[in-house]
């Protein structure tokens, strides 16, 4: 690895979008600087959901791919690369009071020496009130 | 979308939010007295007092000492009266099991870590401890009080304590939390650091949601810039 320098990772949403309908096609590129490539072991890139809250956590992988050097041209995987995929339905974006529903596109970059490195870029699916509910005194 | 909550279960699970020592010891000074120990400990402290996020980030410090680890959660009793002594009998039985499992595997690498372990009896420590000592296996293990075990840690947090915890996990330059919002929910809790952080939950989403109203303005009105009549 370059000393001295993390790698740097980004992500980029096509036409900067950050809310999604269902259904909608979500178009994401990603690239990988500031490290040798021969130090890259895996390239890992997901649309996940998950729940923020104070209870236990939960979260669903709606899109993943994993790519080796093997599987690069030159054995680089640091080139800008894109993906794509159909939003599904459910679950929606959701904000509560105690629980949310987040969306994001994940990269994990994982280096040698066990290493690993992780950029999310969230974006909203279906129409998310902007408040946060405040609560209701019930009786 | 509003950012996230930084005292959510995301971010101060064990694994997520990093080890803070109260009395300054660093991981890998515990790892020293572990090793002392030939690699038998016990974590002792109260409710929410940080033993299994020490856990989680001591287990990283073993495996990069060689260790080869074997971590189980022991579940506490189930929350209705006990059940007949045959129930309670399969239940010891199946925990054992739980614990144990791959046993014939185990050999002076590995490291046996059990979090809850007050939650077993004491014939199924027994039990557990012969069966380490026999295959050569470590034991670390976190409690509430001292189970006979050398203690290598004792938990007890502080005010000092929570407070560079909230620092940590506040975003910089985000001042919804204030120190008196700590010490005011750790005194609650019972100096409890597990729920000051659920506290501060509350306190920051409230605080978070006045602010998006503030934003918004009252409802069906652009909001106009300050000073603007």
């Amino acid at each position: 690895m370059t000393e001295g320098i993390e790698p740097l990772l980004s992500l980029c949403l096509a036409d900067s979008r950050q809310s999604y309908s269902a259904g909608d096609e979500l178009i994401c590129e990603y690239q990988i600087d500031a490290v040798d490539p021969a130090d890259i072991q895996a390239v890992e890139a997901s649309v996940v959901w998950y729940t923020e809250g104070k209870g236990e956590e939960d979260m669903g992988v709606h899109y993943f791919e994993r790519r080796l050097p093997g599987d690069a041209d030159d054995g680089d995987l640091r080139p800008m690369r894109r993906l794509r995929t159909r939003l599904p339905h459910s679950p929606l974006s959701y904000l509560g009071a105690i629980l949310s529903i987040r969306w994001c596109v994940r990269l994990r970059l994982f280096v040698r020496r066990g290493r690993e490195y992780v950029l999310e870029h969230p974006f909203t699916l279906g129409a998310v009130p902007a408040g946060v509910i405040q609560p209701v005194i019930v009786g | 979308m509003a950012p996230s909550n930084p005292f959510a279960t995301r971010f101060i699970r064990p694994g997520a939010i990093e080890y803070l020592a109260a009395d300054g010891r660093s991981l890998d000074e515990i790892l020293d007295a572990l090793r002392q120990s030939e690699w038998w400990g016990e974590i002792i402290g109260p409710h929410g007092s940080g033993k299994s996020t020490l856990l989680a980030s001591l287990v990283s410090v073993c495996q990069r000492a060689g260790k080869r680890i074997v971590w189980r959660t022991i579940r506490g009793p189930g929350s209705g009266p006990p059940g007949p002594q045959a129930e309670q009998r399969e239940e010891v039985a199946a925990t054992f099991a739980a614990a144990t499992q791959g046993a014939e595997q185990w050999n002076g690498d590995t490291l046996l870590v059990l979090d809850g372990y007050e939650q077993l009896g004491w014939w199924t420590r027994r039990r557990l401890q012969s069966l380490c000592r026999k295959r050569g296996a470590g034991l670390l293990v976190t409690a509430h009080r001292p189970l006979g075990l050398p203690t290598i840690v004792w938990l007890e947090p502080t005010e000092e304590l929570a407070q560079r915890v909230v620092s940590k996990l506040l975003p910089a330059g985000d001042e919804t939390i204030d120190r008196d919002d700590v010490l005011r929910a750790f005194a609650a809790s019972g100096r409890n650091l597990r729920e000051t952080l659920f506290a501060l939950y509350d306190v920051y989403r409230l605080r978070q949601g006045d602010q998006c109203l503030e934003d918004q303005g009252p409802a069906g009105q652009e909001r106009k810039p300050p000073g603007e009549v």
